[in-house]
């Protein structure tokens, strides 16, 4: 089979699973990775297209294990699979939050996936095709290529209308990218096409959240909540999204809710700093930022804002502080913004070597210069050669 | 609607019989279990018709009035197309002079006494059994060196959208994951193409809810500017969740109900009943985990929901090829294909047809275009394998440079009958007819061989 198929067992049971696939008679079937561990090695090694997973729930690991899987190939519905023989409709709704639809019993899916591998295959091999397209824009962003990516990204935009999964990858990448309101256009135009796309309504309602669209953001997220309201990353949405609102109470309930799903869950600290942001207990908040593992856009917008704020008000090493805080637990497309306001922190406050220094590391980070670092590259060199 | 002969395939059966109301009962019996049955009233006319209708099997009086059973066995032993139709030779008593006359021949079976309809099936089953789904006549693809692969097309029209759905009809029964492509008559508009619809029985063939976003290809982008179909909804939205067990009812409740559908719980026909004469009831969803009793009862009482126009559709395997329920989704079943299955069957499909009626658009003619393999060739024409089920009647083409060559016409094709594969799950043998009805078989076969024998 020339197809790379990551097969994963994440069941309690996994002995009979592995059972039902000796009399599947399917030629170089692949290993079995039985942990977290040996499945994200071998979707890092291999870069698999297709993912047939096996599992009891759809919890925490699964999740991990599903945005590791589509950071190589993106999140195209029909090369993920989920094996399990008496699957609830509360288990389906939850996978498909992360693009799966294709549910299927230890008796079926060798079937199902011969019949579809022949037709799938082919848009693998086909390189117009929306799921090549969408593999090989993953791989370009991985790899920074921006020529390529944008290259793509247009080719996608003309499939838009009528495919939602080309212009939910584009969404994803634009938003990856940083580029929110087309990152919104696109996934709108996802939701057009496909109405039920839980995928596409979540990461829209955080672009919505990002430009400032509460209301829409809160419609979309609680229009979700009423089908699967046990989708623990929209919870943490929705705790940003109250606060933004001034629903403390609202923000504070949607808060023990996510606790109740995930007590252990790091991200939880991150819905605390939305509290505490909105409580203004900023010192507090910005200890907190040393402890989450990842920063996502809607509180890495609202650090830099602080940050500003803090810059503009004469408190200029503050704003160093946090944003030096910040880019450690940024996602890597959310750094060069950091690094960007950092260099003007340093600027305000007349450090221009360390104000240079961030420039040059936000250029790096964005991959090349642009039009905003070299405004501010030429600010600083400007203030640099002015005489005290 | 007509349905598919599930019993097999309906050998044509010659009953040569002086005896007008023996021959009728026998008839009787033979069409009642999916045999087609020509009589003739003598052997001179019995002679003609074995010509012209090459049946399966022959069953023959011993004594006629123009000759005797041993005649006509001589009679076809020269023809050399002929000569293996099997024959049943029957005699009311045990006759010594018959008996002497037919002792050296090679007859299928010999049936002496009275005519019992069991005995009767009995040994017409063990003469056709090598060829239960196949004329004896039958070619396989692999003697014909003929290529396996044929696109077939089969008229649909288009009629406007729905909402966000596509609404088409055919008479063919689009499956879900099996790729249709559609195209249109007029060449200036580009094909497009699905892997998934909703179809609903009506007429002789189906009517088609497709979701847009289910389709792709250069032609998608033409469907976003068909009107919409103008119909009239009502306010409330019910659908029953029928089975003994009430597991995952609630969470698929819930699920429903934000899509504006409210699901409602029977454990029993009784409670079934009740519901359907209560409430506007959409469809009646059948649980996989609904037990056999439960089914059955359901199955039974199919007519009080299609005089309702309620849909059923159903997850319980044992419903999967009631011609009634649409579609069957095999458990489990993708989420949205669920949600795509219930808001399609929302949709008053009988008021959409007026809409169409009122607003006069006559559709747009299109073809769907599905892949099959060629299994081989008969008398009448032949048979193809596909996953999709076709109604019979429906006239079929195909541009496929090989068949046209042997069937030396661009004329359709028939779907006389279609029959279940043997391995039972989504296999369909589609058997079409390509000579012109009243056209002798046996020429045709004759020249057909001739044609491959020289090749």
């Amino acid at each position: 089979m020339a197809a790379r198929i990551a097969l994963v067992d994440f069941s309690k049971d996994q002995i009979s699973f592995k059972a039902a696939l000796q009399h599947c008679q399917i030629a170089q079937l692949p290993d079995i990775a039985q942990n977290k561990d040996a499945a994200f090695r071998f979707i890092d090694k291999e870069e698999p297209d297709f993912l047939f997973l096996h599992c009891d729930q759809f919890g925490e690991a699964e999740e991990e294990l599903t945005r590791f899987f589509q950071r190589n190939v993106g999140c195209v519905p029909n090369h993920q699979f989920l094996i399990h023989n008496n699957p609830k409709p509360t288990f389906m709704m939850q996978a498909y939050e992360y693009g799966f639809e294709q549910v299927t019993d230890f008796a079926a899916w060798p079937l199902l996936m011969l019949n579809l591998f022949e037709s799938e295959l082919k848009k693998v091999k086909d390189n117009e095709s929306t799921e090549a397209m969408t593999r090989d824009c993953q791989r370009a962003l991985k790899h920074g290529n921006t020529v390529q990516l944008n290259q793509i990204l247009k080719k996608m935009s003309d499939r838009g209308s009528y495919d939602y999964v080309a212009s939910y990858n584009k969404g994803i990448i634009l938003f990856q990218m940083g580029y929110y309101e087309n990152a919104v256009k696109a996934l709108e135009q996802s939701v057009l096409v496909h109405s039920f796309f839980p995928p596409a309504k979540n990461v829209l309602a955080e672009g919505y959240l990002i430009l400032g669209k509460k209301t829409e953001a809160v419609a979309m997220l609680e229009e979700l909540e009423q089908i699967n309201g046990d989708f623990f990353d929209r919870k943490i949405s929705l705790v940003g999204a109250y606060c933004d609102s001034d629903k403390m109470e609202t923000a504070e309930l949607k808060f023990k809710e996510a606790e109740i799903l995930r007590p252990n869950s790091k991200r939880l600290i991150e819905a605390k700093i939305h509290l505490l942001f909105r409580t203004q207990k900023y010192d507090e908040a910005i200890r907190l930022i040393e402890v989450i593992d990842e920063l996502g856009p809607h509180l890495a917008l609202k650090l830099n804002d602080l940050g500003v704020r803090l810059s503009k008000t004469g408190r200029g090493k503050s704003a160093l502080i946090l944003y030096q805080k910040a880019h450690k637990v940024a996602r890597s497309e959310l750094k060069y913004k950091i690094s960007l306001n950092a260099a003007l922190a340093a600027s305000r406050i007349g450090d221009h070597e360390q104000a240079l220094s961030y420039i040059n590391q936000c250029e790096k980070e964005y991959g090349r210069p642009f039009d905003k670092s070299t405004e501010v590259k030429n600010k600083i060199l400007e203030m640099r050669h002015k005489p005290k | 609607m007509k349905s598919a002969s599930d019993k097999g395939h309906p050998h044509p059966i010659l009953l040569i019989s002086n005896k007008q109301e023996k021959a009728k009962g026998i008839a009787d019996t033979l069409e009642k279990h999916g045999y087609q049955v020509i009589l003739s009233g003598n052997l001179y006319n019995g002679f003609q018709v074995v010509a012209q209708e090459m049946p399966h099997l022959i069953f023959c009086d011993a004594i006629l009035t123009d000759g005797d059973v041993s005649q006509l066995y001589d009679r076809l032993q020269l023809h050399p197309i002929l000569k293996d139709i099997p024959i049943i030779a029957y005699m009311p008593a045990v006759a010594k002079p018959v008996l002497a006359k037919i002792k050296n021949k090679s007859f299928a079976a010999v049936y002496i006494g009275e005519i019992k309809a069991t005995i009767l099936l009995e040994k017409v089953r063990a003469v056709l059994q090598k060829n239960t789904n196949f004329s004896p006549f039958f070619l396989p693809v692999e003697k014909l060196g003929s290529s396996e692969n044929i696109d077939l097309f089969a008229p649909a029209k288009i009629y406007g959208l729905c909402g966000s759905n596509l609404v088409a009809s055919s008479q063919i029964n689009l499956k879900s994951n099996y790729k249709v492509e559609c195209v249109p008559q007029d060449s200036a508009m580009a094909p497009f193409h699905t892997s998934f619809a909703v179809n609903l029985p009506e007429g002789d063939g189906w009517s088609h809810i497709i979701p847009l976003r289910r389709l792709g290809g250069p032609g998608r982008k033409w469907l976003d500017k068909l009107a919409q179909i103008p119909f009239e909804t009502g306010k409330d939205h019910y659908a029953i969740y029928a089975s003994s067990e009430s597991e995952h009812y609630e969470e698929w409740a819930r699920i429903l109900k934000t899509f504006g559908i409210h699901l409602l719980f029977t454990q029993s026909w009784e409670d079934i009943q009740r519901t359907v004469q209560s409430n506007r009831v959409h469809f009646i969803f059948v649980s996989h985990a609904a037990n056999s009793i439960f089914i059955e009862k359901i199955k039974a009482h199919l007519m009080l929901f299609r005089d309702r126009r309620v849909h059923v559709f159903s997850a319980a395997q044992t419903l999967e090829n009631e011609t009634y329920i649409q579609p069957y989704l095999r458990f489990p079943f993708p989420l949205p294909t669920f949600i795509d299955v219930c808001q399609a069957l929302m949709l008053p499909i009988h008021k959409l047809r007026t809409g169409i009626e009122r607003s006069g658009f006559k559709g747009i003619d299109v073809n769907f275009r599905f892949s099959t393999t060629l299994v081989g060739l008969d008398e009448t024409g032949g048979v193809v394998r596909t996953s999709t089920r076709i109604a019979p009647g429906s006239k079929v083409t195909t541009q496929d440079k090989t068949l046209l060559t042997i069937f030396n016409s661009h004329d359709p094709l028939t779907i006389t009958h279609a029959t279940q594969g043997e391995k039972g799950y989504g296999d369909w043998y589609l058997h079409f007819r390509a000579i012109p009805a009243g056209s002798s078989k046996t020429i045709y076969w004759g020249k057909l061989l001739e044609k491959f024998n020289k090749a």
